[in-house]
């Protein structure tokens, strides 16, 4: 029984070295955006508690269809412009990092408040980097979705019908 | 003919075969993945209040289809139609007062869509001056392998180039998907078309 147990943890263990070692190839682009502006602005990333399991819970329950996800969020980043948001991040991000949307807001007479979305297709998975500023806070996203896992999870008629049943028991 | 002979042929016809292929990459890469065609957009952005950049290729545009549900007739139709298309462009531009943008602005927007290639196909001119729409196409042969949709408005412009296999009618299909604003071509009130 206890020889049983401990197979279990080590399996666990493995398991989540195993995910740990994947996460860290496919964020080294998000961490070296992060140490950019710590760097460049001087200040502490906020790194939020217990992302790595939130990120393993959100793998588990797509089905694979989203992984490494990470959240981090910069306070009172004194200096930025929101226009230096995107030129940052295609500095510290290779050129295989794509731009897929980004949005302006307040302009040169306002206060460049900026959101800025970056893909990086690698054949049937995609990283994405969301960057958000606004009012002198940071918001940095990144994940890693799979196309085929992630739309197979949303089409997926158990999933659809407990949503259903869930949107019905709300409305009554 | 010697083996010394016939080895020198075949890595010279080895070597031309790969200049031929390197050469003929480029071409293939731009016909893949084309380029937003107007070259005022950095402009226009510098001016503009608010600014949104859509940009959609071939890998990204094909990625998105899989979330179309392939049993759903509108998303099966969305799929074929996303199936034949290279790039999806959108660039919309907010300006906080109207005249941030000129005729000259928009005649040289115009312009660079008058090649041999691109057609106009609709051509909406207010008389008020409430908003110009434009539509043109690109024909090679006898397909439409293009598509530029340019909305101004006195306080907005909006560019859409779809670069791809698509016909007029499915702008349906695209407007208010993948980036794409509603795009509302038949507003005809207080406007003339031509």
């Amino acid at each position: 029984m206890k020889f049983q147990m401990k197979q279990t943890g080590l399996v666990l263990l493995g398991s989540l070295l195993l995910i740990s070692t994947g996460c860290s190839a496919a964020d080294h682009d998000f961490n070296s955006v992060v140490s950019a502006v710590e760097h460049k602005y001087s200040a502490h990333a906020q790194r939020i508690p217990l992302m790595t399991f939130v990120s393993i819970c959100a793998s588990l329950k797509t089905h694979g269809g989203v992984r490494s996800l990470r959240v981090v969020e910069f306070d009172n980043l004194r200096g930025m412009d929101g226009k230096d948001l995107y030129p940052l991040l295609r500095s510290r991000l290779g050129d295989e990092w794509q731009p897929f949307v980004t949005e302006v807001s307040g302009g040169k007479n306002g206060d460049g408040d900026q959101s800025v979305i970056l893909v990086h297709p690698d054949g049937s998975s995609m990283g994405m980097m969301i960057a958000d500023y606004d009012h002198g806070e940071l918001d940095l996203v990144g994940m890693e979705m799979n196309g085929a896992a992630l739309s197979k999870w949303l089409h997926d008629p158990e999933r659809q019908h407990h949503s259903s049943q869930r949107g019905h028991s709300v409305g009554d | 003919m010697t083996r010394f002979q016939r080895m020198t042929s075949a890595c010279r016809t080895g070597i031309l075969l790969g200049c031929g292929l390197l050469l003929t990459l480029p071409v293939v890469a731009q016909d893949t993945q084309p380029n937003f065609p107007v070259e005022l957009d950095k402009k226009l952005a510098a001016r503009a209040s608010d600014v949104n950049e859509v940009t959609m290729n071939k890998t990204m545009l094909k990625f998105a289809s899989q979330f179309l549900d392939g049993k759903d007739k509108d998303d099966a139709q969305a799929q074929r139609l996303i199936q034949n298309l290279n790039a999806i462009y959108v660039r919309s531009y907010e300006f906080s007062q109207p005249g941030q943008y000129t005729p000259e602005d928009l005649k040289t927007i115009r312009q660079q869509f008058l090649g041999p290639d691109w057609n106009p196909m609709v051509k909406v001119r207010s008389k008020k001056g409430e908003g110009d729409t434009d539509v043109y196409i690109k024909m090679v042969g006898n397909e439409v392998k293009g598509m530029f949709v340019l909305d101004a408005e006195p306080k907005e412009l909006d560019m859409v180039y779809i670069s791809g296999s698509i016909r007029p009618e499915d702008l349906n299909e695209l407007s208010g998907n993948f980036g794409v604003p509603k795009l509302n071509l038949q507003k005809s009130s207080g406007k003339e078309s031509k």
